[in-house]
């Protein structure tokens, strides 16, 4: 399990502060690009991944990472940082 | 009569000596007091003076199995600042967020999460962290 995925499993409160703009635990994104032909699966990141990784595992072509990101765009605001325990859709 | 004088010597000596050993252990009393009066807070114990990192020894799953840590996991840690700052990643990756202690629980709050991650503190010292997760599981760690 690790530290990663173990400090993600707390008992969740909803933090004392001003609105915050991610919900934790996001529908699956309205894009027309993400409602396409394949279809989206939920995906929870796993420590050492990166989004070119799960790319190439998914598609087997890790420049396909972008479709990820565009994908996930609400909720990974820099590509270069996921975290694990995260959950994104893949497209 | 020199020996009347060398035994009145002996015996201011030694009575010089039970006096100090009385003031030596008066210091090492009022010492001892001012430490306990002093000991760390838990805040202290977790964030050290002003950081402290912390990384996995030993974990049981929720059934109070152990969990054998891999490579990847043991090179993860944990840093907590005193001034509510917490980092926890690895080579590839980290993650920074706040951290509050209150009543037996340690709260986490990631950047960009609107909830907190909670966790009851089982056991804290100065070299031991023992939390628990709410499905149960727990998570040993030590400082680096």
């Amino acid at each position: 399990m690790g530290l990663l995925d173990f400090f993600k499993k707390g008992v969740e409160k909803p933090a004392e502060q001003k609105a915050a703009n991610t919900p934790r635990q996001q529908p699956a994104p309205q894009s027309s690009a993400a409602s396409g032909q394949r279809q989206q699966r939920e995906y929870v990141i796993k420590p050492g991944d990166s989004l070119s990784k799960i790319a190439k595992q998914v598609y087997g072509n890790a420049a396909e990472w972008q479709k990820i990101y565009q994908a996930n765009r609400n909720t990974i605001k820099d590509p270069d940082l996921i975290h694990p325990g995260q959950k994104i859709i893949l497209p | 009569m020199t020996k009347n004088i060398i035994m009145a010597l002996l015996v201011a000596g030694m009575l010089t000596a039970c006096n100090d050993k009385k003031e030596n252990a008066a210091n090492n009393s009022a010492s001892s007091s001012t430490e306990s009066a002093s000991a760390p807070s838990t805040e202290q114990l977790i964030a050290g003076e002003s950081e402290k990192t912390w990384k996995a020894k030993r974990e049981t799953n929720s059934e109070g199995e152990k969990d054998k840590l891999t490579k990847a996991e043991k090179e993860q840690r944990i840093t907590f600042w005193r001034n509510g700052n917490v980092k926890m990643g690895d080579d590839a990756q980290s993650m920074t967020g706040k951290w509050t202690y209150s009543g037996q629980t340690l709260a986490l709050q990631f950047t960009g999460e609107n909830v907190t991650e909670n966790f009851t503190v089982v056991e804290l010292d100065d070299d031991e962290m023992k939390l628990r997760a709410a499905d149960g599981s727990e998570m040993t760690m030590k400082p680096e």
